[in-house]
């Protein structure tokens, strides 16, 4: 009894080792599929947080108050030369009992 | 016997010797050792990390980082070295030949071949598709507002080791929250360096820095680079600084000085520009310092708005004559009309008032000779001299602001008591610290301590509203608001005498009076059309005034 089962386990062993060998395989394949997967992943995140970081750039230029000032005179706003301010005695119409 | 015996202890003798090296290179050396031969094994890449922003209080900013690129060359990879250096160096606005023998370096496998560069540059030299060429981000400050508070933001430069490092202002007071922490990649390398692609490696992430949101409002801060600049100009100064404070909290609304420099470029400026004046610079205040004397005599009970004093002529101190700054007398005035005139001899009465206790204790109170506490990296405080030094002439004279050295954010935390109902704040530049994550850090206002009673500060308020409404400088006030304000006029000393010639224009004032949104100090260093405060400083004191108050929408009453 135990014989037979030697021999046919001893007839099996290359039938597994290619088996083995062949899971091998996939699963190498599948971890190299996996790990280019994480390498795009890690690119297009920096490409992302690069892109990211040149809006901010371009936000910071835009928003900022020379360029705003800029752009106010090209549309052809001025500011106001002096600012007079009157107080309660000055006003024309001012009603007082 | 004897035989075995020497043998015996020959042997023990060299096996405690051998315990005692084997000590030294376990233990004493152990330390050494391992680093000698990590740096054999291992091959360390540094990874930066990045550099907080620098926030104004409407959420925008005035300083962040711009992508920019480290580009290195691997030597051992170049086909040519060079047809390589023939192609690289004119993007990098490089000899070609300098380049070529940098990289000819058999000892260096990894060569910086250009620091900082802008994107647009690395994209020309990822074109030409090098082998050997490689880019590691290393981002570069960038000032959308160009120039804008470079005494307040300072500048980032390179330490002794080539790592960028904050300069003054902010960005050396608070280097190390903005600066975060760098990371670090180590790989194994082989016997030639190169690093070994199935080796161990270890990687430490970087930590980026925090940002610093502050109090300074863009706006106010654009209005007063602006006035300062026409202001400068319209009278001839020298030299011009400004300093807007929030009377409540200290925070720091907008401070400019000239002549300034560009952050972006500072190696192309004098060191001399990079030391704000505001905090690093004294100057002997004038008559802006008679409102705290006399707030001191207030507040001690000594004199009141309607106390007289008498101004019959110049009054004699020691072997001194202490003169009013018109040279003008006008009998018995009362302590309101000593500061509408401006009396040095009215002053006098006050310091006489307060006797020598009271002086020194006013000067102490109000934080003199102290530092403010404010958060940029350059602050000095004028030593005021010891107790025992002070001489009857300098107590008189340091009433009216002469033979006293101040800095401006001194000076201007002094009046911001009178402003705010007598406490001593804690200017502060920042108002909260955020984290990579977002998360926040309020930076609280701090009280030093209660130098004025409540009261006493309404009362001096009301008199510099006089001083404002009744002094030289009133054509220039707008109508209808209540603004109370001091102007000086100091003589700059010059070699041990006080030339007649320099002055320094100040002004010094708050707005409204009643809830001030902020309080201004103005100095102007030797105006060439006037040399007095209330027709220099005063005016360009108003025109800011006049653009603050309808910037906060404040209608006139």
């Amino acid at each position: 009894m135990s014989t037979s089962w030697i021999r046919s386990a001893i007839r099996m062993a290359p039938i597994l080792v290619v088996l083995f060998v062949v899971v091998e395989l996939l699963v190498t394949n599948e971890l190299a599929g996996f790990g280019r997967k994480v390498a795009e992943a890690d690119r297009s995140i920096e490409a992302v947080s690069e892109e990211n970081q040149l809006l901010n750039e371009k936000i910071a230029s835009l928003s900022s108050l020379i360029t705003i000032d800029q752009k106010a005179r090209e549309f052809g706003m001025t500011t106001t030369p002096v600012v007079i301010t009157m107080g309660g005695e000055d006003v024309a119409f001012h009603l007082q009992p | 016997m004897g035989r075995i015996w020497i043998v015996f202890s020959i042997l023990s003798l060299l096996y405690a010797l051998l315990v005692v090296r084997l000590y030294y290179w376990q233990v004493i050396r152990s330390s050494s050792l391992r680093l000698a031969a990590a740096s054999q094994y291992n091959l360390t890449l540094p990874l930066p990390s990045q550099r907080g922003s620098i926030i104004a209080f409407d959420g925008k900013n005035v300083v962040l980082n711009q992508s920019a690129y480290l580009v290195f060359a691997e030597s051992k990879k170049i086909v040519s070295i060079a047809s390589f250096s023939d192609s690289v160096a004119p993007i990098l606005e490089k000899e070609s030949k300098d380049l070529s023998a940098l990289l000819s370096d058999s000892s260096r496998v990894w060569v910086p071949i250009g620091h900082k560069v802008e994107a647009s540059r690395v994209d020309q030299l990822k074109n030409l598709k090098l082998t050997g060429l490689g880019f590691e981000k290393e981002p570069k400050r960038y000032y959308p507002e160009s120039s804008m508070a470079a005494h307040l933001v300072g500048f980032v430069g390179s330490d002794e080791n080539g790592k960028d490092t904050g300069y003054f202002g902010l960005e050396g007071f608070y280097n190390r929250e903005l600066a975060g922490k760098d990371g670090e990649l180590v790989i194994e390398k082989d016997i030639r360096g190169a690093p070994i692609l199935i080796g161990e490696s270890h990687r430490v992430e970087p930590e980026d820095g925090r940002s610093l949101v502050l109090w300074l409002d863009r706006t106010v801060q654009r209005i007063v680079e602006r006035r300062l600049s026409e202001g400068v100009a319209k009278y001839g100064a020298k030299e011009g600084s400004i300093v807007v404070m929030d009377p409540k909290t200290g925070g720091i609304l907008a401070m400019a000085s000239m002549p300034s420099y560009d952050p972006a470029n500072f190696g192309e400026f004098s060191r001399e520009f990079y030391k704000n004046p505001i905090v690093a610079s004294t100057f002997e205040p004038g008559s802006i310092f008679k409102v705290l004397i006399m707030a001191a005599g207030i507040d001690a009970g000594l004199v009141t708005p309607s106390t007289m004093a008498d101004e019959p002529g110049p009054i004699r101190v020691g072997e001194y004559f202490i003169r009013t700054w018109d040279d003008k007398y006008r009998g018995m005035i009362s302590m309101t009309d000593v500061l509408v005139h401006s009396s040095n001899v009215g002053m006098v009465f006050v310091e006489k008032k307060l006797g020598r206790e009271g002086m020194l204790k006013a000067l102490h109170n109000f934080g003199l000779g102290e530092f403010t506490g404010i958060d940029l990296q350059e602050e000095a405080a004028a030593n005021l001299r010891k107790d025992s030094e002070w001489g009857e002439i300098d107590l008189a004279t340091a009433s009216f602001g002469q033979g006293i050295a101040v800095t401006p954010i001194q000076m201007v935390r002094a009046v911001a008591a009178i402003a705010n109902g007598g406490s001593l704040v804690v200017p502060r530049v920042v108002k909260e610290i955020r984290d990579m994550t977002g998360k926040t850090f309020a930076m609280k206002p701090g009280k030093t301590r209660t130098v004025l009673s409540p009261s006493s500060a309404r009362i001096m308020t009301e008199m510099m509203i006089a001083a404002v409404d009744r002094g030289e400088a009133k054509w220039a006030k707008p109508k209808g608001y209540r603004i109370a304000g001091k102007t000086g006029t100091a003589q700059i000393p010059v070699s041990g005498h006080y030339d007649a010639t320099k002055t320094i224009a100040s002004f010094v004032g708050f707005a409204p009076a009643d809830d001030p949104r902020f309080i201004m100090l103005i100095t102007l260093r030797e105006p060439s059309s006037s040399p007095w405060g209330s027709e220099t400083a005063a005016p360009l004191f108003f025109t800011i005034a006049k653009d603050l108050l309808s910037y906060y929408s404040i209608a006139p009453e």
